[in-house]
């Protein structure tokens, strides 16, 4: 027998392997006592970087396309670019949750680890090709996630979130893979690209591909909170302990986008196809901008704000689903380091507010602007970007998803364009009103018991220069290299 | 010949079907987390039958189904040991274990 594939599709997944190896080392290294938490910390951030660093070398060299493990995940450009972007979101994270972690007296060893843990899952996530590695590594990054939601365990909140999630998200799974069975039943395979080539060759009727696609549809949706499955989203967001919450709002969300992109790139292929599946897709991102945006502007917890906000942009990276082409998809991996970029920065601003000062709502951070000017103003910074205004990264992001969607030019994509522009309009009002609230006001005093970590404040203020340097530099290589690592 | 292996595929969806539905209605209308967790095992279980009668009756399917459905099995245990952890911790702070009753988070 010939083992080769193994020993190949070993090799061509280093980074994978490091993380794995460095998260058993991490939990072994914590039976020690004597060893702080600042060692193990260092140890887990050293992965990611080595992790990264592999990574950087791959992509820079690769072209092609490789099958590892009897089909089972691809190795390409698209893969290798989602894993830098989750291992650099993994880094991030785990860099300023830090100063919060550090004071827990329990779970701080677990939320390293399973960050680790939950970095690999996603990694695998956009790189699977088989339905079976599809709903495995969607369950690996899904239960990683119930339990770091849960991870304050003698806090109400805390745990009641991670009840709420690991039911919608035990429930939705569940579903997607009764959908999937239908497509194994009628293809007889469960590698993505087989079924495709299978389903061209048959004359099936619309309603089996409406069918399967709704049911396919609610695992994907809940991963990335799509609106009919977006009902555990603010409550676990709430819930959920900050760096978690801003570690959800960025890594799985953007892992589901990799994996629908795989998925309907192998079963219904680029451009138009038989079955008009486009349709769900209008009505679920229309859906999803007017609840996500609508909503928003009823909330006063800054969290549940980022979480409505979260869905509204969900909406905006589905519609590239409309027109599924290579330039959509090159749009879409621009949108989401953006969108990771400017909501990681907005997640550290609510950590500072609600570890040193105790806001974690708009009307009390009334005035605050006056007390600390510089997070007032880095906040600014992302919330204008999160609008997508123009000196700022998130203008061009969205700018490129409506312009690819809009090429070929009907009444559907226009109507959809339209949804997406005055929701944007609507955005605006949410968004403003904290820094309206901010720097407009006169509030209370606010007391800070010690100074803001440079841990916190040093990412918060190269995430707020890149999101203006992206939009005043030549960002044409970055939309290019993205363009390039589309499948 | 018994009426029930005339058919065999049908009978055997029929059965999936009902599963799943009844794991549906479980979710959706129980209020015990105990009981909610029982419905997503059955969701499961449809879905496991599914994959080993396609993996039996369809042609050229092989043996892939059979393997999802072992993974599937797995994948249940996990997740129904972590849903039990989190019930536990619900028991601690909440005193019941009722879906309905936890309100400290808005809606």
């Amino acid at each position: 027998m010939d083992y080769n594939w193994i020993e190949t599709g070993l090799q061509l997944s280093r980074p994978e392997l490091l993380i794995i190896g460095g998260t058993v080392a991490v939990i072994m290294l914590s039976i020690f006592k004597q060893l702080s938490r600042t060692f193990l910390f260092l140890c887990s951030c050293a992965i990611l970087i080595g992790a990264g660093y592999i990574t950087l070398l791959d992509i820079q060299s690769y072209t092609g396309q490789t099958i590892l493990f009897k089909g089972a995940i691809g190795y390409d450009k698209f893969s290798l670019f989602f894993k830098m972007l989750f291992i650099a979101i993994a880094f991030i994270t785990m860099l300023f949750s830090y100063p919060v972690i550090k004071n827990w007296t329990s779970g701080f060893v677990e939320f390293l680890s399973l960050l680790l843990c939950c970095t690999l899952g996603m990694i695998y996530m956009a790189s699977s090709r088989t339905f079976l590695m599809m709903f495995l590594n969607l369950e690996f990054v899904s239960i990683t996630s119930y339990i770091m939601a849960g991870l304050l365990r003698h806090n109400k909140k805390s745990i009641e979130a991670s009840l709420k999630y690991i039911i919608y998200g035990a429930g939705s799974s569940g579903i997607m893979l009764f959908g999937m069975s239908f497509l194994y039943a009628i293809t007889g395979s469960i590698d993505v690209y087989t079924v495709g080539n299978t389903l061209r060759h048959l004359d099936l009727p619309n309603s089996f591909y409406l069918i399967t696609s709704i049911l396919i549809l609610a695992g994907f949706a809940y991963k990335m909170a799509i609106v009919p499955f977006h009902m555990w989203c603010p409550d676990v967001y709430e819930g959920a302990p900050t760096p978690v919450t801003a570690f959800f709002s960025t890594g799985p969300k953007i892992a589901g986008f990799a994996m629908m992109i795989r998925f309907v790139d192998g079963v219904f292929g680029k451009g138009s196809s038989p079955f008009e599946w486009q349709l769900i897709f209008i009505i679920v991102s229309v859906l999803s901008m007017l609840i996500g945006n609508l909503t928003a502007l009823q909330q006063n917890n800054l969290k549940r704000l980022m979480a409505y906000s979260g869905i509204a942009h969900a909406g905006y990276m589905a519609l590239i689903f409309l027109t599924f082409t290579q330039d959509s998809i090159g749009s879409l991996l621009f949108y989401s380091v953006i969108y990771s970029i400017m909501n990681l920065g907005a997640f550290i601003t609510i950590i500072i507010l609600e570890k040193y000062y105790n806001i974690d709502n708009i009307q009390s951070s009334a005035g605050f602007a006056y007390t600390n000017p510089f997070l007032a103003i880095c906040l600014s910074i992302f919330m204008f970007s999160l609008v997508g205004l123009p000196p700022f990264a998130g203008f061009f992001s969205k700018l490129l998803v409506f312009m690819s969607v809009i090429k070929p030019l009907n009444y559907l994509t226009l109507f959809a364009i339209l949804v997406a522009v005055i929701t944007t309009v609507i955005s605006l009002f949410y968004y403003v009103k904290i820094i309206g609230a901010m720097f407009l006001k006169q509030g209370g005093n606010f007391t800070i018991t010690e100074r803001v970590s440079l841990i916190l404040n040093a990412p918060m203020a190269i995430l707020a220069l890149a999101t203006v340097a992206i939009f005043i530099t030549d960002w044409d290589w970055l939309f290019e290299f993205c363009k390039s690592c589309s499948l | 010949m018994l009426w029930f292996t005339k058919y065999p595929v049908e009978n055997l969806l029929i059965l999936s079907s009902a599963v799943f539905c009844f794991g549906i209605y479980t979710i959706v209308t129980r209020k015990n987390a105990v009981s909610i967790l029982m419905g997503v095992e059955l969701v499961l279980n449809s879905v496991n039958l599914n994959f080993i009668t396609f993996s039996q009756f369809v042609d050229n399917a092989g043996i892939s189904g059979n393997m999802v459905a072992i993974f599937v099995i797995v994948l249940a245990a996990a997740e129904a040991s972590v849903a039990l952890a989190i019930i536990l911790g619900i028991y601690q702070n909440f005193g019941r274990v009722d879906v309905d009753k936890l309100t400290s988070l808005r809606n």
